[in-house]
């Protein structure tokens, strides 16, 4: 592998990927404009930061009751479990993303540099990326158990060795999996289908067989006994994670103490250098020939019926979310991302509760128990059934990404001769419509697996069905003001975009600010369910008709804005 | 049919002045080529007109309507092909040309007699249910074509249309720019091919650094001497010199 070549490569890459250049560029001809980036920064880290200290709050609790007991290992043990676990998952799709199909993958593997150099380069910007993603799950974990256990300096140094190879382990295990399953894959016809069902199964499949052995294994001790049984099963996380020799590895380097420690320390390096060697090894042999494969497709040759219905005419609008609904459901990344959460996350809940039950997640039985017991009440059922539809409508990458994903198409946009608003109009019914699909989803597998009454889920829509239009409206606006329309791949669209963080922070505090009050004034004040109900419905219906002009207005100032 | 004045066109993000004080006017029935040396402003002139871009000074006026005072009205009278080779990948050709007829309002009826007199006029006819990923370069800039013209434009709008086309495409293109002319329609296009542009084009304009420095028919543009190509008037005019020698 040419080192040189190498670096110059990553640097590009990164400063293409981070947008170097172009901040340069727009500090040196905008220099007055630098503070709204700057705010519009500031905002993401505060919702990303709240959202780790909570995580590091609560990982400090489960950290101090598990250390009462004297089993604060078990914090490393599930931190590394999860964090290696969650990268092999995400790790693949991102790789295939980045590996296959980033739209300078051609060129690339034009360029005189070999194919594990191009895949070196490509690994590396992935690893970067899940590196600071993982930096607010991990951390906090590691500090933790580094106060508990008063680990000193050579703690976080090991720490630090640990984290890398916790991440570099599963990336090139992904990418030992998905070298040859791309290179494969050129035999599949309809590979994007595949690809997009066999992710949400996989999804589906694993979160769902978590939950349900979790709620296993809740349903036999629980509470007190099980901290004790814990205590007492000192063996078991042994066996655990000896089953996954790099945990068992980084575990052993954390937990233990000396010469010892640095032995697995070295043990973890030399596993995770072995699998990168691996990984290059094979990427020379048919990386190359993977991305070449990506560009070929079937190609339908059957013949037009030029007198069928294959030329119904459609309003601009419905046209326009047609084509978005094609265009998300066609291509793998997008689908994945707003199918996932939309459909997913209700037939996850199905699952759970049709397989055992919610006992062996804290978080999710509170939940499950003040929804039973509040069933009794149906309007109380109503508002947190809406509350629950509304924190998914917050998630809706459908809305909060919507003119990103056009990329450089964008110019499509101006070019029609259709109003800026009416487009926008087709990507908020588009958004919707997946929107109500997954709040009906939800109703739905709340009922058939808790048995909720059914005026509570009809009161539930009556809130919730409304308020998803500001909610959505809200997503979709900031894309239309700020779109990223300069991506490679279409990872980089949707998931490297901060739209999605502020989008949904700004419909997450739209939801609050519906919600919690209306739950204090029913509970507390003891308001009239009646009165709380129209109040609610009324305010979001209104601010659902606002919605639409508001929308026509934004996308009249935003489409016109953007340069291309 | 399409009129310039004095448009100019700075980027925001650059500082350059791409487009500067331009004024045209191109009549209808004719076909108007529009060359200059690379970066000359020709792609920005184009994305000035189709609406891409909002002029910073000027007004552009198509079919007698200002854009910038009806946008949607003046769009509906072009049709566009631009350079880049970008398209609605994860659609069937037959879906991206169905929603350029929905976006121009074009009725059902007209739609498949237009979509079917096209496509086999370009070849494509065969390729439709096909997904536009599976297609080739010259397949996507066909397809462009066709969806350009679905709806019968009266003003056509091409950003160097040659390229990536097969030399029998080129000869199809070529006829149809005449065909739709000869319809009463106007056709604007950009080309670094001067020996398409002398052959095809009513008149010329020449583009250099942002500013028209040269508008006419051929023999305008040769302004008396006999015999000169279009080649020669182009590197005279914007200074270019291909004489002398060529040392390594």
């Amino acid at each position: 592998m040419n080192s040189s070549a190498f670096i110059l490569l990553l640097r590009m890459q990164l400063r293409q990927r981070l947008s170097i250049s172009v901040i340069r560029q727009q500090m040196r001809d905008k220099p007055d404009g630098w503070w709204k980036r700057a705010a519009v920064g500031l905002l993401a880290a505060f919702g990303i930061g709240s959202l780790s200290a909570f995580f590091a709050w609560m990982v400090w609790t489960l950290g101090k009751t598990l250390a009462s007991v004297g089993i604060e290992r078990l914090i490393p043990l599930l931190g590394l479990i999860a964090g290696m676990t969650s990268t092999l998952i995400a790790g693949a799709g991102f790789l295939i993303s980045v590996l296959y199909l980033s739209r300078d993958a051609d060129a690339l593997a034009a360029l005189p540099v070999s194919g594990r150099t191009v895949f070196a380069v490509k690994i590396s910007q992935a690893f970067l990326g899940e590196a600071a993603t993982s930096i607010p799950l991990l951390w906090p974990v590691f500090i933790v158990y580094g106060v508990l256990s008063g680990g000193g300096a050579l703690y976080y140094i090991k720490a630090v060795v640990v984290w890398l190879c916790a991440l570099s382990l599963p990336l090139t295990l992904s990418a030992l999996i998905t070298l040859p399953l791309m290179r494969l894959s050129v035999l599949w016809r309809r590979r994007d289908i595949a690809a997009v069902v066999g992710g949400l199964v996989l999804m589906v499949g694993f979160v769902a067989g978590e939950m349900w052995l979790s709620s296993r294994m809740a349903s036999l001790i629980d509470g007190g006994v099980l901290l004790m049984w814990l205590a007492g099963r000192v063996d078991l996380f042994d066996r655990i994670a000896r089953a996954i020799p790099p945990v068992w590895l980084g575990l052993r380097a954390l937990t233990l103490d000396g010469a010892s420690a640095l032995g697995y320390l070295a043990g973890l390096l030399a596993v995770s250098g072995a699998l990168t060697a691996a990984a290059v090894w094979l990427s020379g042999k048919i990386y190359l020939a993977g991305v070449s494969a990506q560009s070929e497709s079937h190609m339908n040759t059957s013949r037009v019926n030029f007198s069928g219905r294959s030329f119904k005419r459609r309003a601009p609008m419905i046209a326009m979310m047609i084509r978005e609904a094609k265009l998300t459901v066609r291509t793998p990344v997008y689908a994945m991302n707003t199918l996932s959460v939309v459909i997913v996350l209700p037939v996850m809940l199905l699952v759970v509760m049709l397989a055992g039950g919610s006992s062996g997640d804290p978080e999710l039985a509170a939940f499950v128990s003040m929804l039973v017991r509040t069933s009794v009440d149906p309007w109380l059922t109503g508002l947190l059934i809406a509350a629950m539809s509304l924190v998914i409508g917050c998630m809706n990458v459908a809305a909060s990404t919507a003119v990103s994903r056009e990329g450089r198409m964008f110019a499509w946009s101006r070019v029609l001769p259709v109003p800026y608003g009416t487009q926008a109009m087709g990507k908020l019914l588009f958004a919707l419509c997946l929107a109500w699909l997954g709040q009906t989803l939800i109703a739905l597998s709340l009922r058939v697996s808790m048995k909720l009454p059914v005026q509570g889920l009809i009161l539930g829509c009556l809130i919730s069905v409304p308020a998803m239009v500001p909610v959505t409206t809200l997503q979709l606006a900031i894309d239309i003001l700020r779109p990223k329309l300069l991506w490679t791949n279409t990872t980089e669209a949707v998931k490297q975009n901060m739209n999605y963080i502020l989008g949904m922070l700004a419909a997450l505090a739209y939801a609050a600010l519906m919600i919690v009050p209306s739950v204090m004034l029913m509970t507390k004040a003891r308001v009239s369910a009646v009165v709380i109900y129209a109040v609610l419905f009324a305010v979001n219906a209104a601010m659902a008709a606002a919605s639409v002009p508001m929308l026509k207005r934004c996308a009249d100032r935003g489409y016109s804005a953007v340069e291309i | 049919m399409l009129k310039l004045d004095k448009v100019s066109k700075m980027y925001a993000k650059g500082g350059v002045r791409a487009v500067d004080g331009l004024s045209l006017d191109v009549r209808p029935g004719e076909v108007f080529g529009f060359i200059g040396p690379n970066g000359a402003g020709k792609t920005t002139t184009i994305k000035l007109i189709t609406g891409i871009l909002s002029p910073d000074e000027g007004s552009i006026i198509i079919g007698g309507v200002p854009i910038d005072n009806d946008p949607i009205a003046a769009k509906r009278k072009l049709g566009y092909v631009p350079d880049a080779q970008d398209a609605y990948d994860r659609l069937t050709g037959l879906e991206y040309l169905n929603f350029m007829c929905d976006m121009y309002g074009v009725s059902s009826a007209d739609r498949a007699r237009r979509v079917r007199a096209l496509s086999e006029r370009f070849e494509l006819s065969g390729a439709l249910s096909g997904v536009v990923k599976g297609y080739s370069r010259g397949m996507k800039q066909k397809l462009a074509l066709i969806g350009a013209l679905v709806h019968n434009p009266p003003l056509w709008i091409l950003d160097e249309p040659m390229v990536g086309l097969d030399p029998h495409a080129v000869h199809v293109i070529k006829r149809q720019m005449r065909a739709h002319c000869a319809a009463g329609n106007t056709v604007f296009f950009s080309t670094h091919v001067l020996d398409v542009a002398e052959r095809l084009c009513d008149r010329i304009g020449i583009l250099q650094k942002g500013r028209l420095i040269a508008v006419g028919t051929l023999d305008e543009l040769r302004s008396g001497e006999t015999g000169a190509s279009l080649e020669k008037v182009f590197l005279e005019l914007t200074g270019d010199s291909a004489e002398g020698d060529w040392d390594e």
